[in-house]
């Protein structure tokens, strides 16, 4: 039967050539859309690493160091005076449960990103410059080890902590605690603590962030102190209560401009900027698909039209309406799985070319199944109708035809 | 000409459904193309109150590039100041910051607002409209006078109903005065867009020497026909431009660009792009027009086999114009211009649902205050992605219509 059909389709290859594009093309935009949402719902579920809730940011307008040039690790910020003066005012607060620093905060959309060389390969990371208080605003979990303290002031290197993304993709199965990380400047980084993966872009960031949080003390030069602080308020903490505060952190810093924003604020304007472009492609992908049905639906309609005489010939023949009905329906399908075989051949060389780095296999696997399915099911719920048509064609009628 | 345009017309008619179908796919896909070109026109077009823009070129980007490290900023004022603000044979010239997110507090409210600083010539190149008082003059700046303008959307929020002038409000530890109150603008007026607006030496940082820092520079030709000659200018200038610590930097690049092309760089501004650079705007122009044309293929394909199912039902009125002596070329035009009628009817359809799509758009506040819409600009550029996409769709098949023998096609059909 499929033979039969096969023959019948390549007898008819220049129609079902261009037929066989069209599904083709529309299969990779409706991939593609499907993986990007897929994306989304999976980011969704997963933990954050973080709680945003009741963390308000204040960014001061301190001058950088030196612009752009590498900052010495063993010099002083002037600026450290003010900051901790700042951040000190802050946390006298009765509202203000703990506040830390933190140079890149989660939804600032800054980032701090770098590669680093380990046994020859190379693994791309998010840092972060935090002082000790940052695991209790933000309630970073901690998997092993420890998380910074007062006491690392007098250790001989620098401590760093990781999340387990990077700590795996980094030291594999070996315990991380106690390795060296990177050196710069004769200072060595050691890892003392691995956290919860810290998905500081949020929710629908892809995965795979590798956050290394790098210590920041205010006790010693160290280069540039961050200039974000941020704080966690007594939940329903009124508005009022930020005019009092950037008063008085005004009185205590009257010549650096600063501001307070509100992270729930920041996470709604990130996840909006990268909602917008799902929804659109969304709604792109979904007028193609319209077209492509209805035309689809179209060019159906007319070859049951023009082959009139063939099907009146299998009804003469004895063919019941129902069979007519699956010849139609069965050589749509067979032409849509020629088109979506190449389709799946295209997109298996993805994890080939590294897309895992950006989308997670479950988002991937899931894109491609809900992909051939709707393909599958668009195409034939298109020959439902022209199927019909042809199953009502009267032998009688159909040999009269010419 | 009018017979095949008449011909065409009752050809659209005779099979209802098939015509349905091919309106439907070309408005979709050309509602999508004029929703995206009356976008691009609002973000660079000249509209109130960047009326101006046709004449106008912008300064955003400074790059100091070295072995190691490459720094790449707005420029900072003094940047501005020695470079720009007076170059030779320009109208007008101004130096504005980036815009800033801030808030005011009032009765226990939080005001969330975006501030600006400019200076007085700020207000000669944008036209902003006044509801009340005016903008803040150059004696103004000169002596940093705690002054501010604002929109009526923050007006209502900081003071309720009525006028406004003369009241203050204070932000950021310092108290201001309001002086001027604008309409609103939206945020696609990258220049003109803000809610707040006060005089550059407010600023509380050292603003004045920076060579880097948080500025935009914008130049006011007297007509487009300058823009060369001060582009070659600013570039000389820039050549000039001592580096201050040739150990870490080798060289500075920086160029004075229409908003369009200042779009493109920033574009094409990242790791890895820096040779890009100098055709950021030829080469982001042809990646809209590369993706335009992907995004037109898969309709365009759909037209394409439609048009040739159809294509034996015209077979033999095909025989008959061949048997008495048609040239190909008259056929494949007859069709090709078909085609065009078809999709023209597409396209006026189209811009009746990219109305709706823009006013939906408009109305959903997903972009702050966007007031897109279409003009006649967008209205001829719709028209010409029409009849490039009738005629990208309905080659094929007339090319092939036209191949059909004369024998073949009278006796009804080819496979």
């Amino acid at each position: 039967m499929i033979r039969h059909l096969l023959k019948l389709v390549w007898h008819r290859k220049r129609a079902n050539a261009l037929v066989m594009v069209e599904i083709f093309i529309s299969f990779l935009v409706v991939f593609a859309v499907v993986t990007l949402a897929a994306m989304a719902i999976t980011g969704w579920n997963r933990p954050l690493g973080f709680d945003w809730h009741e963390v308000w940011l204040i960014s001061l307008d301190t001058p950088p160091l030196s612009p752009g040039a590498p900052v010495s690790l063993s010099s002083d910020d002037p600026a450290r005076e003010t900051i901790a003066r700042v951040l000190r005012e802050a946390k006298s607060f009765p509202q203000v449960v703990d506040a830390a620093l933190s140079d890149t905060p989660a939804y600032s959309n800054s980032e701090s990103v770098g590669n680093w060389n380990r046994n020859g390969h190379t693994v791309s990371l998010t840092r972060d410059n935090v002082s000790d208080d940052f695991a209790k605003v933000m309630r970073v979990k901690l998997v092993r080890g420890r998380w910074f303290q007062r006491s690392d002031d007098a250790l001989g290197y620098s401590p760093v902590v990781v999340d387990r993304d990077l700590a795996r993709e980094f030291f594999g199965e070996a315990d991380p605690i106690g390795q060296k990380f990177d050196e710069y400047e004769n200072v060595t980084f050691r890892v003392v603590g691995i956290v919860e993966p810290y998905r500081k872009s949020g929710e629908l960031a892809p995965p795979g962030v590798n956050m290394a949080f790098l210590r920041k003390s205010l006790e010693k030069p160290n280069g540039a102190i961050p200039s974000n602080i941020v704080l966690r308020v007594q939940p329903g903490t009124p508005a009022a209560f930020e005019e009092e505060l950037t008063r008085r952190l005004h009185e205590v810093a009257p010549d650096v401009p600063m501001r307070v924003k509100r992270m729930d604020r920041m996470r709604e304007l990130g996840l909006r900027v990268r909602l917008i472009p799902i929804v659109v492609a969304g709604i792109v992908a979904l007028f193609l698909i319209t077209m492509v049905a209805l035309g689809l639906t179209g060019v159906l309609w007319q070859t049951v039209t023009r082959r009139t005489r063939e099907i009146g010939l299998r009804r003469a023949l004895g063919a019941s309406g129902a069979a007519v009905r699956a010849q139609v329906l069965l050589e749509v399908a067979l032409v849509a799985t020629l088109a979506l075989i190449a389709g799946v051949v295209i997109v298996a060389q993805l994890p080939i070319l590294g897309i895992f780095r950006i989308v997670t296999p479950a988002a991937f696997a899931m894109g491609l199944a809900c992909s051939l399915a709707m393909i599958y099911g668009l195409t034939v719920l298109c020959g439902v109708y022209p199927g019909w048509l042809a199953s009502r064609v009267q032998p009688a009628q159909a040999l009269h035809y010419e | 000409m009018r017979s095949y345009l008449m011909l065409a017309l009752k050809v659209l008619q005779r099979r209802k459904f098939f015509t349905f179908i091919s309106l439907v796919g070309i408005s979709l896909t050309l509602v999508v193309l004029v929703v995206a070109t009356a976008m691009l026109d609002d973000l660079f077009g000249p509209h109130a109150p960047q009326s101006r823009f046709d004449r106008v070129l912008m300064v955003s980007r400074v790059a100091k590039y070295g072995p190691e490290v490459s720094t790449t900023m707005n420029p900072g004022y003094g940047f501005l100041h020695d470079y720009v603000l007076n170059l030779p044979g320009i109208e007008r010239a101004t130096a504005f910051t980036d815009l800033v997110t801030s808030a005011i507090y009032r009765g226990g409210d939080r005001i969330e607002t975006r501030i600006r600083r400019t200076d007085a010539d700020y207000w000669k190149i944008l036209d902003h409209r006044f509801v009340e008082g005016g903008p803040f003059t150059a004696a103004d700046v000169q002596r940093g006078a705690h002054i501010a303008v604002i929109t009526d959307e923050l007006r209502t929020k900081l003071f309720g109903p009525g006028p406004a002038a003369g009241r203050s409000f204070d932000l950021e530890g310092d108290r201001y005065r309001v002086v001027g109150v604008v309409e609103a603008v939206p945020i696609t007026r990258i220049a003109a867009y803000s809610q707040l607006w006060t005089p550059v030496t407010t600023l509380r940082t050292d603003w004045q020497r920076k060579f880097l820092g948080e500025f935009n520079g914008l130049v006011l030709a007297r007509g487009r026909g300058d823009f060369a000659a001060i582009k070659s200018e600013f570039a000389r200038r820039v050549d000039a431009i001592p580096i201050d610590d040739p150990k870490t930097y080798k060289e500075i690049r920086a160029s004075i660009d229409t908003p369009f092309e200042t779009f493109a760089r920033e574009l094409m501004t990242g790791p890895g792009m820096r040779k890009f650079n100098q055709h950021a705007p030829l080469v982001v122009e042809l990646i809209i027009g590369i993706v335009a044309l992907l995004y037109m293929t898969l309709p365009a394909l759909n037209l394409v086999t439609l048009n040739l199912s159809r294509m034996l039902e015209r077979a033999p009125e095909i025989g008959v114009r061949k048997a008495f002596g048609a040239p190909r070329t008259a056929l494949v035009s007859q069709f090709v211009l078909e085609n065009v009628v078809l999709t023209l009817i597409g396209g006026f359809c189209s811009f009746v649902l990219a109305t709706a799509a823009l006013a939906a758009i408009n109305g959903s506040g997903l972009i702050d205050g966007a007031r897109f819409a279409l003009n006649w600009r967008v209205f001829i550029w719709g028209l010409g992605i029409a009849v490039f996409f009738g005629v990208l769709s309905g080659f094929y098949p007339a090319w092939r219509m036209s191949r059909l023998h004369p024998v073949e096609a009278l006796r009804g059909g080819a496979k």
